[in-house]
């Protein structure tokens, strides 16, 4: 070590001096004061033996400019003295020294403490070269957060999330607490929303979201109904999530033709949907273990039902705001929640609402980063306008002279669902991107009834209160399950003509029929039923034959259909 | 003769010295001499704050190289100056001088 050895008096400098270079330090000596700091400032000892009686300045002085100057974050002082008055030596601690010697100089002493301090001064360096290290290491995650989080947030981006009927809550690092919102419209109009909480923190809990995302929007778009995607969904996180990490969802559709919502929850927290207009609350409870932990083979997804109109609100959380604690380390908790949703005023959204309540609750212990709110409204009537689409990269012309057949017989009818596929083969024609809200509607529509009402035979006017929707829809599980006759045939017919193309669908059905004229007469004061005013309104022509068994509607596009 | 060393703190200081002792013990003998030759000028009445530093030098440096009499001598002229209560007893210059002497010639004698 370099050693300062500050002292007036030649002999005990002397002396001092020779010890410690006997024992192998190197040595720099002053006589007073003022030459300490000098020598102090060029040569930059570890450590400094001060003189407590020194012209000039004083060793107490000297002291506290030298713990001053210093850049280090402790620099060692001891004092020499032969002053043996108790007050003495507690003026040398309190002026910064570290440790006092008494005069005269006794070697063994001496040595036993420079060799202490060397052992402090060693440990003081390896906890900065830690600290330093730390800290790079500390910068180097942060950066690389920032830089997954650039691309976490470009593939699992909130899509419609800023909707009128969406309010939501969500930490600009959620992905990082393992937390994923994803919001898509429907192409037949409403929207799919998601709410995702990934087992764990940091990166491990962010890796799922990827293929979540790319599977939600890549599915969504494509018209794939929830248990499609969800099967997808859970075979990929299955596959590529690690033990231990697994992913509680809550998945749901909300039809906005149809007033609808399908809706599925696997491990997350209730849901509440709340009927504004009955002044009702109704749980939704988890009915699946959280996506990633079942095999595919055994995983099995049956979506619920409900009605949803403008008097309805959804609410979906992750258990961040459950788990909530105050200061006493008691949870938030569902009674709290349910009860904050019940009490919300209509003045003010039921989210922005329980982060304050929540808020309130936990104190000053910010715990918002971990709290993810989801509330949807009716999205209101689908926009059926044709819509010019940025991002298609689709190839010119693909399928605009083709004729596309399906049968689906039996079990099939429940199993396939044949919207999907058709969407994407004529979607191979360009063109057509701008319409397809409406062929999927248009598709959907008559696929849905020739299934629903023609081979199942539901009669669509019990969808008329809640509880028949929920009959409605149970009916129509069960038939499907039973189904082991009985088929559809779906065929697309596209055309070009001279300024565009014409789409003639054809649907087959192997039931009964119906008195067409009766329903339609029917459907103009009912929007629960077949569609057939919105069938009418987006087709060119639309016509029933065999008694109801056999449909036919022509859907004709222009190219000059393309505006702005 | 009977010395007037702590041969104990003088052997143990050869060995820290080494070849250095003969320059460490001239050092002594000129800033001793020094500091005796200036307390000889002081005003026993006035200076007692100048009279206890050089005696606490004294004493320091004298004690390092076993000095035992002189060096105890100048630590009661020390601490009476310390609480300003020097009296011209205390202040006996010529004993002084007479120890500083006597130790400074075994020192020689021994060591040089």
């Amino acid at each position: 070590m370099k050693i300062l050895i500050a002292d007036d008096n030649n002999t005990e400098r002397l002396i001092l001096s020779r010890v410690l270079e006997n024992i192998g330090h190197e040595v720099v000596q002053a006589e007073d004061g003022p030459t300490a700091i000098t020598q102090f400032d060029n040569h930059a000892p570890d450590l400094v033996f001060l003189d407590v009686l020194m012209p000039g300045y004083d060793g107490y002085e000297v002291a506290e400019i030298i713990i001053k100057e210093s850049t280090r974050p402790w620099f060692p002082i001891i004092f020499l003295t032969s002053l043996t008055e108790a007050s003495d030596l507690a003026k040398c601690i309190d002026a910064g020294g570290d440790d006092f010697v008494s005069k005269p100089i006794n070697r063994i002493i001496i040595k036993a403490k420079v060799d202490a301090f060397e052992r402090i001064i060693n440990l003081y360096d390896t906890v900065a070269e830690q600290r330093e290290r730390i800290q790079f290491h500390h910068e180097h995650l942060v950066q690389e957060q920032e830089a997954a989080k650039k691309i976490f947030n470009n593939i699992a981006h909130r899509g419609c999330l800023e909707s009128d009927n969406i309010h939501y809550h969500l930490s600009p690092m959620s992905i990082f607490n393992g937390d994923l919102m994803l919001a898509a419209e429907l192409p037949m109009g409403g929207m799919r929303l998601m709410l995702a909480d990934f087992t764990g923190h940091g990166l491990p809990a962010a890796i799922g979201a990827l293929p979540a995302s790319e599977i939600f929007y890549g599915m969504t778009t494509k018209g794939f109904s929830i248990p499609d995607m969800m099967v997808e969904m859970n075979t990929r996180l299955y596959n590529v999530l690690p033990r231990g990490v697994f992913c509680c969802v809550i998945v749901f559709d909300i039809d906005s033709l149809g007033h609808r919502l399908t809706i599925w929850n696997a491990g997350a927290p209730d849901s509440y949907l709340i009927d504004q207009k009955r002044n009702s609350i109704q749980l939704i409870h988890s009915v699946h273990l959280p996506l990633g932990i079942q095999s595919p083979q055994k995983f099995e997804i049956n979506c619920s039902e409900f009605e949803f109109t403008e008097h309805h609100k959804l609410i979906a959380v992750t258990d961040g705001i459950i788990e909530a604690t105050d200061h006493n380390s008691e949870m938030f908790g569902e009674k709290r929640m349910l009860e904050c949703i019940k009490n919300a005023s209509t003045d003010m959204s039921i989210c922005d609402k329980l982060l304050s309540e929540v808020g309130i609750y936990c104190g000053e212990l910010d715990q918002a980063d971990d709290v993810s709110i989801l509330e949807v409204g009716f999205p209101g009537k689908s926009n059926m306008a044709v819509t010019s689409l940025q991002d298609s990269t689709v190839t010119v012309s693909g399928t605009s002279d083709s004729v596309i057949s399906l049968r689906l017989r039996g079990q099939s009818l429940g199993n396939f669902d044949p919207i999907p596929m058709f969407l994407q083969t004529l979607l191979a024609c360009k063109e057509l991107m701008p319409h397809r809200a409406r062929i999927f509607t248009v598709l959907s529509e008559l696929y849905n009834n020739a299934l629903d009402h023609g081979v199942l035979s539901l009669d669509s006017s019990i969808k008329n209160d809640p509880q028949g929707f929920a009959k409605y829809y149970q009916q129509r599980a069960q038939g499907l399950k039973e189904l082991d006759v009985g088929f559809v045939n779906v065929s697309v017919d596209h055309r070009p003509t001279a300024t565009g193309g014409e789409l003639i669908f054809e649907l087959t059905d192997s039931g009964s029929g119906f008195d067409v004229e009766e329903i339609v007469k029917k459907e103009n004061q009912n929007y629960s039923g077949r569609g057939l005013p919105l069938l009418i309104s987006l087709c060119d022509s639309i016509e029933y034959l065999e008694d109801g068994t056999r449909v036919q509607a022509i859907y004709r596009w222009d190219h000059d259909d393309i505006r702005d | 003769m009977q010395s007037v060393l702590d041969l104990e703190v003088l052997n143990e200081l050869v060995e820290i010295m080494g070849d250095d002792m003969a320059m460490l013990l001239n050092s002594y003998f000129s800033d001793s001499q020094n500091k005796l030759d200036q307390l000889a000028k002081m005003d026993w009445q006035t200076e007692q704050e100048t009279i206890f530093r050089m005696a606490h030098a004294l004493k320091g440096s004298s004690r390092n190289l076993g000095i035992v009499g002189f060096s105890d001598m100048c630590e009661s002229i020390e601490s009476q100056a310390r609480a300003n209560n020097l009296s011209q007893n205390d202040f006996d210059l010529s004993a002084l001088n007479q120890h500083f002497k006597a130790a400074c010639a075994e020192l020689r004698e021994r060591y040089l």
